[in-house]
């Protein structure tokens, strides 16, 4: 089975040596007798579909992932069928009698965790009980936290576990990995959203009625697509999106179904249209809507506040895209590297941008714009400003600039404009500068002579 | 406004970001081709980021292009080892890519980057520091040959705008070397003036 990037995401005992991961070529190349298809997870929430009910049957509103993984609070199951283990059981023989033994059980109290411990279950192919959380989190190797690119930071820097990583200053890695960092902390410390529902605001949910039921699956995309775009508007206004979505159909015979969907990411208008399509396709392959579709109605909950409002021209398919390039940009380089800029006054072109990081609201500027700023260097501006002066060596003559040295080469000054006089700050000690304008056949400099010495305060690139 | 970066005469190439593909620009710093850089992302929908090895990129040079920083994003990445890693993340999501290339980096990673910006169709201007870039990398290699600045006689006057002379090459080119000449007006235009010749064929070596 391979995805849209043609990696293999599913193999059976007969495709030998192929590996989940491996690109479609490459599994027909060690297995040449293999046979792909595409991964449908249409189909998958469908063939999923009857684990979820018979899993209700024991526990209900359970929160669906993906098709193939589901979370299920179990605070009040625990109490009525008498301990962690007695439940456990009861899901493994109602999921074993639908879907036959090899189910990955597993019990913990944050979702982080729970979802760790069923990769353990599947290896162990037992159900897997975590008893004491924080324990089980700090033996988990770095790699859990799921970005491959800051977990290899990590054991660059010798953290090799989550419980090395929770032991650092949560503020530390906020400031070097940014949002990603934060969160990996946030996992590896046993905080992440729980599973309990919570009340959500009425006046949050769509619902669209019809009075021609919706009878086949084209339609339920279609009204899928709908529902998931007049949501996605409607939260985008006020700048949240949710991380969890209860998603409602009402049948022509009556019958009312509900499913809770959840993501780590929030919810967008693609992702959120997506799993209305996949349960509206489960619960009419399975025959949960006789006669068809009357009411459609979602409800997101979970909200955060990573659902920014866009311009106009702004696309949020690709305003998510940036963001999460960002993201890691930020994990690879610390969020002091990632930076925006916005103008302000000053006299030099390095004092005319201030510099905040992205993701952070501009601070106030600390230099009036609209002052006149007397000395300030005329356009054009050089575009590469070292950050701070570089020693030059200039030959002068009479005053005049005559030869400026350029790496290991001495090159003749064709022309030069200035100097522009710059009384420096006295009160403050800084003495008063020269800055010219110096024209080689490589290129134009920007100089400041200050005390008899030369520096490089600008290239005109 | 001027619209950067577009030939006036028919026969001149136009010097244009394409989705997916690259742009070498290659030269010392001083002939111009930052400037040059920035205007040719100036039209680019979405964020851009810009990648700064030497932190010496001054957004001021942003502004005077019509270059709106609002969504440009400048990530500083003076390490050659965590450059690769950190240019692919970005062209992965962002809308375009500037990027300083720090000396030091492997011509199969620049590759491996070129054929993630196909495969993601984002345009990407590289710019190395220091020295050339592996042939056969770039869509459109520009190379800076000449420059001369006007406006700045012997203390008088001001730095102006400038003219200077790049060999033009690659498939962007249609296979046809040329040497062109480029005009910065020093404000917000950079534009290609003239196709002064085809280029002599390089010798193979």
């Amino acid at each position: 089975m391979v995805d849209d990037a043609n990696r293999v995401v599913a193999t059976n005992r007969l495709a030998d040596n192929v590996q989940v991961g491996m690109l479609r070529r490459e599994a027909e190349a060690v297995c040449p007798a293999v046979v792909t298809y595409a991964q449908d997870r249409g189909a998958e929430a469908g063939a999923f579909e009857p684990i979820a009910v018979a899993i209700e049957t024991l526990v209900p509103r359970l929160e669906m992932v993906h098709p193939g993984l589901v979370f299920v609070p179990v605070v009040g199951a625990v109490r009525y069928y008498g301990g962690e283990e007695a439940l456990v059981e009861r899901v493994r023989e109602v999921v074993d009698v639908v879907a036959g033994p090899g189910a990955a059980i597993a019990v913990a109290q944050g979702p982080f965790a729970a979802r760790q411990a069923a990769v353990l279950a599947r290896d162990l192919q037992e159900p897997f009980i975590v008893t004491n959380e924080a324990e089980f989190l700090a033996s988990l190797d770095v790699a859990a936290i799921g970005s491959e690119e800051l977990a290899a930071t990590f054991r660059w820097l010798g953290i090799t576990t989550l419980g090395e990583l929770a032991s650092l200053p949560r503020a530390a890695v906020a400031s070097r990995f940014g949002t990603l960092g934060l969160e990996a902390h946030r996992y590896a410390s046993g905080e992440d959203r729980t599973t309990q529902p919570r009340d959500v605001p009425e006046d949050r949910a769509i619902e669209e009625k019809y009075e021609e039921p919706l009878v086949n699956l084209e339609q339920a995309g279609f009204a899928a697509r709908t529902v998931a775009y007049r949501l996605a508007e409607g939260l985008r206004a006020d700048g949240v999106a949710p991380h969890r979505v209860e998603i409602e159909a009402e049948s022509v015979a009556g019958s009312v179904l509900s499913r809770v969907w959840r993501s780590a990411d929030p919810f967008d208008e693609a992702t959120l249209a997506e799993r209305i399509r996949w349960q509206l396709r489960a619960w009419v392959e399975s025959g949960g809507i006789p006669g068809g579709l009357r009411r459609l109605r979602v409800t997101p909950a979970d909200m955060s506040g990573e659902g920014r409002q866009l311009g106009l021209a702004e696309d949020p398919a690709s305003e998510a895209e940036a963001t999460r390039a960002l993201i890691r940009a930020q994990a690879l380089v610390g969020p002091d590297a990632v930076l925006q800029a916005r103008q302000q006054g000053g006299r030099d072109p390095g004092e005319q941008v201030q510099w905040f990081r992205w993701g952070e609201a501009a601070p106030a500027p600390t230099r009036d714009p609209s002052a006149p700023w007397p000395g300030r260097l005329p356009a054009p501006t050089p575009s590469l400003v070292p950050p701070r002066p570089r020693p030059l060596a200039v030959e002068w003559e009479a005053g005049l600039p005559t030869r400026v040295r350029l790496r290991s080469r001495w090159e003749p000054v064709l022309s030069w404009a200035g100097p522009w006089r710059r009384m420096g700050r006295w009160w403050e000690g800084e003495p008063a500068s020269d800055r010219y304008q110096l024209v080689t056949s490589a290129g134009a400099f920007l100089c400041e002579v200050r005390e008899g010495e030369s520096y490089l305060v600008g290239i005109y690139d | 406004m001027t619209i950067s970066a577009v030939s006036e005469a028919p026969l001149v190439p136009r010097l244009e970001l394409e989705a997916g593909k690259l742009v070498g620009l290659i030269g010392a710093p001083g002939f111009g081709l930052t400037r040059l850089g920035l205007g040719l992302l100036r039209d680019q929908p979405g964020w851009v980021a810009c990648i700064d090895v030497r932190g010496w990129l001054s957004p001021a040079a942003f502004w005077e292009m019509g270059v709106s920083t609002d969504r440009v994003v400048v990530v500083r990445c003076p390490d050659s080892h965590r450059w690769p890693q950190v240019t692919a993340a970005l062209v992965e999501g962002m809308g375009a890519v500037y990027a300083e290339v720090p000396s030091g980096v492997a011509a199969p990673m620049l590759r491996r980057l070129g054929a993630l910006a196909r495969a993601r169709a984002t345009p990407v201007v590289l710019r190395p520091v220091d020295g050339d870039l592996p042939a056969g990398i770039t869509h459109l290699r520009l190379e800076a040959q000449e420059v001369a600045w006007e406006g700045a006689e012997r203390g008088r006057g001001r730095l102006r705008g400038r003219r200077f002379t790049m060999a033009a090459s690659g498939k962007g080119m249609g296979g046809i070397d040329q040497i062109i000449e480029v005009k910065d007006d020093g404000a917000d235009t950079v534009r290609v003036v003239s196709g002064l010749a085809v280029a002599m064929p390089r010798r193979a070596v």
